[in-house]
């Protein structure tokens, strides 16, 4: 078991009144699945993934993430955690503007100061279909080769989870496929993916589903 | 796929990478601590000048006392500080009833010529004559320059004055032989033109000079009395003895006595440069702070998008205060360098644009004050990014991911 999530809880205060954005979530994710979580916006999943990446303090609850209780870690171990086992891609465009778009792919393994193996970073680029676009700037790509990107940016250092949050909204049925492909080629090598989405056909090709509704999450 | 870049970047690289794509911004931070740099380096360097000049002055003045005639005290003095050349006289009678006095050792006449536009000069020129037998000012620098006495129709001159060694000199259509030049003493001195009583008579007696020296022996005028006094005897009792109980219409000075009103607006000026560099300082750390904390909070989201990739908050605080080194380097060299060039090069010109004797050039006070205020000015970036600095390390990722304040 890679992931072990029991009831995680974070709570917030909105117009004075206490509100459960997650609320008592419990779930476990193996090596090499792929799962997806449903749900209509709103419902909890950004901040349910955040609470897992260490982005932001649970209210309760427990994780233990490649056999280390993840919440007793300091700062500075979860933020390496996210840059070696971890990957998170967030919601919508998140490419860093003032860097090209190898610059963004190789950001992680920048921030870890560690070495860049070529073959990996040209393999990503080819998966994405990137090659063409590797000097050019954010600002000059489409958006689905922008969410490609910062897909590949998340997958450049082979994390053992992979948290999605929407990859595939707004995107053309051929990037969606492209991302679909890239998570299931990544948990053939090992990688588990934990991804959102609103596209039910898409959520569907995963090995198994959760819904997610009030903060609240069911098989 | 060779030519792509694949080598990890630095944080250093990262800022670096942060303020080369958002050129107004920088632009605008720089503006900042340029004109922080530059007002200190050029405020310290004027008064620096000054004190300097007024130092140097006295210095070279060589004398104890000076008498001068009554209303004439700042003529003489803005020509001794700044060269600006006047014709002073009084009766020479004078002179033997100050020579006289208790406590002197010895005693020169001088007289102060302005010369009309000299060809050497394209200005005015000061012109000083001392009398040979008294003179202990000129004299040694004529040792100096190993020409042992003037003759008559020869002069020496400043180091500035652009006549060469040998070639001949006029004043009011008269020619003088210019036989020496001076080394350079960054005073006024630079600017006139020596020669003995009997060579000014020369000039005393054109009709051009009669008609501007209204006496009726233009022969028998001097403009001031140099007085050396013999040890154990106080200056300013001297010169308050020559003032007050002479009963001539000439007043005493002491050497520092004489630019004393130039000192005390000097303190005045440093006092209210000092008050404008503190006051300049606090303006350009809040206005940085300012833009530091505007731009901080629109990059929120790419930090936090920094932090969703694995950045640990020292990496974001390091990045944040290293844009603000650059930026204070940035400023701080471009300023400096401008100011340190045009001070260089231009130190003349500035000096008489700016009325003061000379600026300070010399490589050994400029780089000091080089290094003083480029570490001001990367005190005052890096001050001014502490608190967006401090402030993004300590934020919730998630809320920077979400771009909330």
């Amino acid at each position: 078991m890679l992931l072990n999530v029991e009831g995680l809880t974070k709570k917030y205060v909105r117009g004075g009144v206490e509100f459960a954005a997650v609320d008592d979530v419990s779930f476990s994710l193996n090596e090499g699945e792929f799962v997806s979580v449903v749900g209509h916006s709103g419902c909890g999943k950004s901040t349910l993934f955040s609470v897992i990446a260490g982005l932001v303090e649970p209210t309760s609850g427990k994780e233990v993430f490649d056999g280390v209780e993840f919440f007793s870690l300091s700062d500075n171990e979860k933020a390496q955690c996210r840059n070696t086992k971890l990957g998170y891609i967030l919601q919508g465009q998140n490419l860093l503007q003032n860097f090209t778009v190898i610059e963004n792919i190789c950001m992680p393994l920048s921030l870890g100061k560690t070495g860049i193996d070529n073959a990996k970073i040209e393999d990503v680029l080819e998966t994405f279909g990137l090659t063409n676009v590797a000097k050019e700037y954010p600002v000059n790509l489409s958006g689905g080769e922008q969410r490609r990107v910062s897909i590949a940016r998340t997958l450049v250092h082979s994390p053992k989870l992979i948290i999605a949050d929407e990859p595939t909204s707004n995107l053309d049925p051929t990037n969606s496929q492209i991302i679909i492909d890239a998570f299931r080629k990544a948990c053939r090598e090992g990688a588990t993916v934990l991804m959102s989405s609103h596209n039910i056909a898409l959520a569907d090709t995963a090995d198994r589903q959760f819904k997610m509704a009030n903060g609240k999450l069911s098989v | 796929m060779s030519e792509i870049k694949r080598k990890p970047l630095s944080i250093l690289e990262i800022a670096k990478r942060n303020l080369s794509h958002k050129k107004i911004r920088t632009v605008i931070m720089t503006a900042f601590v340029f004109i922080l740099a530059s007002s200190i380096f050029i405020s310290t360097i004027l008064v620096d000048s000054m004190t300097a000049g007024i130092n140097k002055t006295v210095d070279r003045i060589g004398a104890d006392v000076i008498v001068v005639p009554q209303e004439s005290e700042d003529s003489i003095r803005s020509s001794l500080f700044l060269g600006n050349s006047c014709t002073v006289y009084t009766d020479s009678s004078y002179f033997d009833v100050i020579k006289d006095v208790e406590g002197i050792e010895i005693a020169s006449p001088q007289l102060y010529l302005a010369s009309l536009e000299a060809e050497c000069c394209g200005i005015a020129t000061q012109i000083i004559a001392f009398d040979p037998e008294t003179d202990f000012i000129v004299k040694p620098w004529l040792d100096d320059i190993k020409y042992p006495k003037l003759g008559y129709g020869e002069v020496i001159s400043g180091c500035e004055i652009t006549t060469e060694v040998g070639d001949y000199i006029k004043f009011f259509d008269k020619e003088f032989k210019l036989v020496g030049k001076l080394e350079q003493t960054n005073t006024s001195y630079d600017y006139c033109v020596f020669m003995d009583f009997e060579t000014a008579k020369i000039i005393l007696n054109t009709d051009t000079m009669q008609m501007i020296v209204d006496y009726a022996d233009p022969n028998s005028v001097i403009s001031s009395v140099m007085i050396r006094i013999k040890d154990g005897y106080d200056p300013a009792s001297v010169a308050r003895y020559i003032t007050y109980k002479l009963k001539i219409p000439m007043k005493a000075y002491t050497a520092n006595g004489m630019f004393a009103v130039l000192t005390e607006n000097l303190a005045q000026i440093t006092s209210f440069s000092n008050i404008l560099n503190i006051l300049l300082f606090i303006t350009a750390v809040l206005a940085l702070v300012c833009i530091f904390t505007i731009t901080i909070n629109e990059r929120r989201h790419e930090f936090g998008v920094l932090i969703s990739l694995g950045a640990k908050s020292s990496q974001i605080i390091e990045m944040v205060i290293l844009e603000a080194v650059f930026i204070g380097l940035l400023g701080g060299v471009i300023s400096l360098a401008l100011m340190g060039t045009i001070v260089f090069i231009f130190h003349t010109s500035l000096a008489e644009l700016l009325k003061v004797p000379y600026i300070v050039s010399d490589v050994a006070v400029i780089l000091p004050l080089i290094a003083k205020c480029l570490i001001i000015s990367l005190i005052t970036a890096v001050l001014a990014s502490l608190y967006s600095a401090i402030r993004i390390g300590r934020a919730e990722p998630y809320s920077l991911i979400k771009g909330d304040e």
